[in-house]
């Protein structure tokens, strides 16, 4: 349908058709990415990079956007997932129940490779604390998130609370982008979402600082991380490693990497998770049999 | 032809308009069509639009069902609709059109958000309700804009489309027209050109075939603008001819009567090449000189004119006339009846028309040569005379002694009869030797004519008379000569010295009766010569005639065919003629013997008529 219309269009659109055409005769690589934010928007950010890997490492890779961080282990077996860009907490679950192996990790603009939780809400809610809460709306942002779940998780058992009967309502808006947003536009109370989300939108919405106020943040853990299932080829997996860990020395790996929003990715082993086990750990989650939790 | 050049620039214009006026119109039925067919490719692509849409509506609405396709199907499609969408900015649309595209884009990524939302969110019942709800509004809003879109377009297409018919079926009319009406245009304006140049060139060619018969008084009349221009000139050309024309006619004609009325002859002969000799032109003295017609030399060389003496010597005169010099020589000329006579001939060469020839001028000077002997003669006789004179003043004394002496001695007695008859024959001889004494004395010294008025036949008649009585006692044969005089009655009067004229009748007719030993007629005859205004006097005999060998010989002094003649009885005759200013010729006559002819000039004038 689309090339028709390409064609209709008179050539309006070359590159769309380009894009989607599939490779033959190259190993396929499927790599699964995380709703951080606005699924389309997210598809958009890692094309580029994943076609600068397929050209590097001879392989087709596509994407796939797993749509709940609590979905993602159990679509990573069903669709026989290669890889993915697993958030912090996301990949102790996966390391811990599919043996996953943490590879690389992007290095933010200013420096950083690591990110923290944050809980937010407006200026003009009288919400400064936890006392404040009671018979509030809590959005989290997905059970398989550090920042939006973990933290918050922490942050009540602190204070010795049950969200479930505390809060008037709590549900995972799927992204840190639309829990900050629905904090923003008053369809919830409270927040939690991950600071480098939360940066990057308040540079583009001024409203985002002068609205909202942060009340506490999570220790420091590590960026979302490429993780491969651990029977993937060593040869493909070396290779994957290896443009990854090279791609700022290379000028288009550079550009990419601009617009991709990294200065370069770095290796990362599982022991650089270790403060997160930890603090799963204290909040007393066991990582192999994570419920649900109920939503009212 | 400012004319034509208007016409032809009007129909170039014209033409030239017509086809900017097809191109254009092509041109804009052309674009018209291409922009039909965008309206239709906007149309289909805004309806693939619509398709991508509803597909991702009704991804929205099966999230929940079984059957409910997989998260990438969905992002799939959500991005072929914004590519769908991006698509429609590649093309040129109004503001308005650009304004409602932007509208749908900006909605479209609210409806992405909102899908995005419904599909990763984990919530009440409530809650997601009410997301999909929103969503649903913004889906069913774009659907409702694209709609419109679409509508509008159809529309839009529908004007347009039938907009361009009507220009396309009114090119179509124009089309027809211009092709049926151009050729009938061109052909008229054609048909007015032709005609207006066809008049004109036709009185023009017919001029000019009248002045190449020659008609220099034709002239051109009622021609306009250039045409006009040209007439003057050829008006013009053809005066200018005739006034030309007339001049050198006028020299032609002064030159051909300084060349028809010259006394002299004047050739122009070819000089060179296989015609060298002939000649090429002659005047009438030349052809009256030689006895020819015109027309009758310019068939000849002119060698066949000359004598053989000239004709050998003519090679030369040519080489050194060619070579540059201007030759003066005399030479004899034949006549027709191949009678030689004295030429002068003043001749060159010219060069005309880078061809040579010679230009001949010949004088008659068959006079001049006449008077050049005839002073001759009187030299000779002048001297012969003087001679005559002075001998006979020494021997005539000597001559009168020995005859008294020889006639005294003839009268002794005791001389026998036979010395007697010696002494008186010489007796004789010595008178015959005192007579030719005296004849010389005579021929030397003439008397000067004593002029009276005389009438020639009374003249005529007392010589005959004469004759008559001398030969009463001549042979026998001589009495039988018959004289007969065939007189002119009206012969007027000539003034003359009769005793001079008794003299020369006398010694042409005792040389006639002399020359007829055996008698026959003697005819005299006189007549008036009025042309001449002469008295012509002919004495014909019967006789031997003359020797054409001596013919012109016989008037020479002491020339003579008679054993006893002194020689000078014609010779002195002639004088006699010719100090009356008249002529004296000799002709053979045809049936024998020979005529003398005598003219007399009615008047002395001083001898100026010479006859």
């Amino acid at each position: 349908m689309i090339c028709l219309c390409s064609f209709l269009a008179l050539g309006c659109s070359k590159e769309s058709i380009e894009s989607l055409k599939p490779e033959q005769h190259r190993p396929s690589l499927l790599i699964g990415l995380l709703p951080e934010q606005d699924i389309f928007k997210q598809v958009e950010r890692y094309e580029p990079l994943a076609r600068y890997l397929s050209a590097r490492i001879g392989a087709d890779i596509k994407l796939t956007i797993l749509p709940s961080y609590e979905q993602c282990l159990i679509n990573f077996t069903s669709q026989k997932i290669d890889a993915a860009f697993f958030g912090s907490f996301t990949y102790i679950l996966a390391h811990s129940r599919l043996g996953v192996q943490v590879m690389a990790r992007p290095v933010g603009p200013d420096g950083a490779s690591t990110y923290h939780g944050l809980i937010f809400v407006r200026k003009d809610s009288a919400i400064r604390s936890i006392h404040e809460m009671q018979g509030k709306r809590f959005a989290f942002v997905d059970r398989g998130t550090t920042a939006g779940y973990l933290l918050p998780l922490t942050y009540f058992k602190k204070w010795g609370v049950n969200p479930a009967t505390y809060l008037k309502e709590s549900y995972f808006a799927g992204t840190h982008e639309d829990v900050i947003y629905d904090v923003v536009n008053r369809k919830a109370d409270i927040g939690a979402a991950k600071n480098t989300v939360f940066d990057r939108l308040a540079a583009k919405d001024a409203r985002i600082r002068n609205e909202l106020v942060i009340l506490t943040q999570s220790p420091e853990v590590p960026e979302n991380s490429l993780a491969v299932r651990k029977d993937l080829d060593a040869s493909v997996k070396e290779k994957l490693k290896t443009a990854l860990l090279n791609m700022h020395t290379d000028p288009e790996g550079a550009r990419i990497l601009k617009e991709f929003g990294a200065q370069r990715f770095i290796e990362t082993t599982d022991s650089d998770f270790g403060p997160l086990y930890e603090y799963a750990r204290a909040l007393g989650q066991n990582l192999h049999t994570l419920e649900d939790a109920p939503l009212r | 032809m400012k004319k034509i050049i208007t016409v032809l620039s009007i129909i170039s214009l014209l033409l030239l308009l017509g086809g900017i006026y097809l191109i254009r119109e092509i041109d804009a039925n052309t674009s018209r069509f291409d922009e039909i067919i965008m309206f239709h490719q906007v149309e289909i692509l805004r309806e693939h639009l619509l398709l991508n849409i509803r597909t991702v509506e009704a991804d929205l609405y099966s999230q929940n069902m079984p059957r409910a396709e997989s998260v990438d199907t969905v992002v799939k499609h959500v991005r072929e609709t914004a590519n769908a969408i991006n698509a429609c900015f590649h093309c040129h649309h109004s503001e308005d059109v650009t304004d409602r595209l932007l509208d749908l884009k900006n909605q479209f990524g609210q409806y992405g958000h909102a899908l995005s939302r419904a599909l990763t969110m984990r919530a009440t019942a409530g809650r997601l309700q009410a997301e999909q709800g929103h969503a649903h509004l913004i889906g069913d809003s774009l659907i409702s804009k694209l709609n419109t879109m679409i509508v509008m377009t159809s529309k839009m297409l529908a004007v347009r489309t039938e907009d361009s018919q009507r220009t396309v079926h009114r090119t179509r009319i124009f089309l027809i027209v211009l092709v049926a009406a151009g050729p009938v245009l061109i052909m008229g304006l054609a048909f007015i050109v032709i005609k207006g140049v066809k008049r004109p060139v036709e009185v023009l060619l017919e001029a000019t075939r009248k002045l190449k018969a020659g008609d220099l008084d034709h002239r051109i009349e009622g021609l306009r603008d250039e045409f006009a221009e040209l007439a003057i000139g050829l008006n013009t050309m053809a005066g200018s001819l005739k006034e030309r024309l007339r001049e050198i006619e006028e020299s032609e004609r002064r030159y051909r009567l300084l060349f028809e009325s010259a006394g002299d002859s004047i050739f122009i002969v070819d000089a060179e090449g296989k015609q060298t000799c002939r000649i090429v032109e002659a005047n009438a003295a030349a052809a009256k000189m030689h006895g020819y017609t015109v027309d009758e030399l310019k068939t000849m060389n002119i060698t066949d004119l000359d004598s053989p003496a000239a004709a050998a010597c003519s090679p030369s005169w040519i080489e050194r006339m060619l070579q540059g010099e201007w030759i003066n020589v005399e030479a004899d000329h034949r006549n027709r009846d191949g009678i030689l006579f004295p030429v002068e001939i003043s001749a060159g060469a010219f060069e005309f028309g880078s061809h040579r020839y010679l230009l001949m001028i010949d004088r008659d000077i068959t006079e001049r040569k006449q008077a050049e002997e005839t002073l001759q003669r009187a030299e000779q006789l002048r001297m012969a005379g003087e001679l005559a004179t002075g001998l006979a003043h020494e021997i005539k004394n000597p001559l009168a002694g020995i005859k008294v002496s020889i006639e005294v001695l003839a009268k002794e007695p005791y001389l026998s009869e036979e010395d007697r008859g010696v002494l008186v024959q010489v007796i004789d001889e010595i008178r015959r030797i005192e007579v030719l004494m005296k004849e010389l004395l005579n021929f030397a010294r003439p008397p000067r004519p004593q002029f009276v008025s005389t009438d020639v036949n009374a003249v005529l008649d007392a010589v005959a008379s004469l004759v008559r009585q001398n030969t009463a006692h001549a042979p026998e044969a001589s009495r039988k000569i018959a004289v007969m005089k065939d007189f002119d009655s009206r012969l007027p009067l000539i003034t003359a010295d009769p005793m001079q004229l008794k003299q020369v009748f006398m010694n042409l007719l005792l040389n006639a009766v002399d020359a007829m030993p055996d008698g026959g007629p003697l005819l005299i005859k006189t007549w008036f010569d009025a042309a001449a205004h002469a008295v012509r006097v002919e004495i014909s005999d019967t006789g031997r005639g003359i020797d054409s060998a001596v013919m012109d010989k016989i008037f020479q002094p002491f020339f003579t065919t008679k054993p006893k003649g002194t020689g000078l009885g014609l010779a002195i005759s002639k004088r006699l003629i010719e100090d009356h200013g008249g002529r004296i010729g000799v002709a053979q006559n045809a049936g024998g013997g020979a005529t003398f002819k005598i003219g007399l000039p009615v008047i002395q004038s001083e001898r100026v008529h010479t006859i």
